[in-house]
């Protein structure tokens, strides 16, 4: 956890390696997460009222992917002591010496302004700044704030993640309404059971970097009873698009049934005394986010 | 350096002669990519920011 910890764990690697290749930068930008953060943009952008010329939606899009790329950046600059730790992420390129954690934050808050200037200029300045207030909650709150002091660290900085279906509605219309709100809702309570998933069996990894997750500070069983409580608290959240108009009838069956098998996944889960079900609810949690999402925005392109 | 493999893939400890001129040639090959990389990116931005400001001049004229 402390900067001797890190120092310890990467000296040899950083040592040893050459310096980091284009490759190496595009890795700081965390391009898996940032795909599910694109497409849930791209939810936002096609089901808002209104249009936006094609060449400015790209532009929107562009931010969003680069805003949340460089805010993962920053959070790579900040964690790379635990980063080194863990087995999941010690393969990141800080912790393998092959970026200069100065430059990676550098990196990162070049491409955290210029994303949100340019959303402004080219777009307008209500989506530019819920991309300002994004990055800032996901850097600030989340990751240097909550991250390594409360187990609630993902429920309350999933909040940031919650953001892009906002920032491409705001694009088009310029202003927030209740359909942004409740998509925000959708992604900010499909967060917990999401991550708690991953860190039922990965919770070796992060009791090791000293990070407070749920399975960690309570242990699995309370874990996996909150899993449950928020997927079935998601039952009502993900239909509700529906009911204000945002989702229409196939979009009601999708997310019934979808947000069914997540509570299916996480009963399986209790059951469960090996972290397969876990491993197998986490993976079907993106699964379910995005379909949900794709048929958000197939609903609205068949209409 | 003990446990890695040079580009040739014989064991680093075994061609110490060798070893740096590849190391300093990976790492110009590096350097070049990471340069070009952001000559084309400034390039992109460059050009983006035409398009956009074509597109809102086109789109004031409109009255939208």
């Amino acid at each position: 956890m402390t900067d001797t910890a890190f120092e310890g764990q990467t000296a040899p690697a950083q040592a040893a390696s050459l310096p980091g290749g284009v490759a190496d930068y595009i890795a700081l930008l965390k391009p898996r997460v940032m795909s599910l953060v694109v497409f849930s943009g791209l939810a936002g952008l096609v089901v808002a009222p209104g249009t936006l010329h094609p060449v400015l939606a790209v532009v929107a899009l562009l931010c969003i992917a680069v805003g949340a790329g460089a805010a993962g950046a920053i959070n790579m600059w900040y964690d790379r002591d635990i980063d080194a730790v863990m087995e999941r992420t010690r393969g990141r390129p800080i912790p393998q010496g092959k970026v200069n954690p100065d430059e990676a934050l550098a990196f990162g808050v070049v491409l955290s302004v210029a994303s949100v200037l340019l959303m402004g200029l080219a777009v307008n300045w209500v989506a530019a700044a819920i991309l300002g207030v994004a990055n800032a909650f996901y850097v600030f709150v989340y990751t240097m704030w909550l991250k390594r002091r409360t187990p609630q660290n993902i429920v309350i900085g999933g909040a940031a993640g919650a953001f892009p279906p906002m920032i491409g509605w705001a694009a088009v219309t310029g202003d927030v309404s209740i359909g942004p709100v409740l998509l925000f809702c959708l992604i900010f309570f499909w967060t917990p059971p999401h991550f708690w998933a991953l860190a039922l069996f990965r919770s070796g990894d992060y009791s090791r970097a000293g990070v407070p997750m749920l399975p960690v500070v309570a242990g699995e069983a309370a874990t996996k009873r909150q899993m449950l409580v928020y997927t079935l608290l998601l039952l009502p959240i993900a239909i509700a698009p529906h009911w204000f108009g945002v989702g229409g009838m196939a979009y009601l069956v999708g997310a019934t049934v979808l947000s069914l098998l997540f509570i299916l996944c996480a009963v399986r889960v209790m059951l469960d005394k090996t972290h397969r079900a876990a491993k197998q609810m986490f993976a079907y949690s993106i699964l379910y986010l995005f379909l949900l999402l794709a048929i958000l925005i197939g609903e609205k392109l068949v209409a | 350096m003990a446990n890695t493999v040079n580009p040739t893939g014989t064991p680093a400890g075994t061609s110490s002669a060798t070893e740096p001129v590849l190391d300093a040639a990976e790492r110009a090959r590096r350097q070049r990519g990471k340069n070009l990389a952001l000559f084309f990116s400034l390039l992109g931005f460059v050009a983006l920011i035409y398009v956009v400001a074509i597109v809102r001049m086109g789109l004031h004229a409109q009255g939208q």
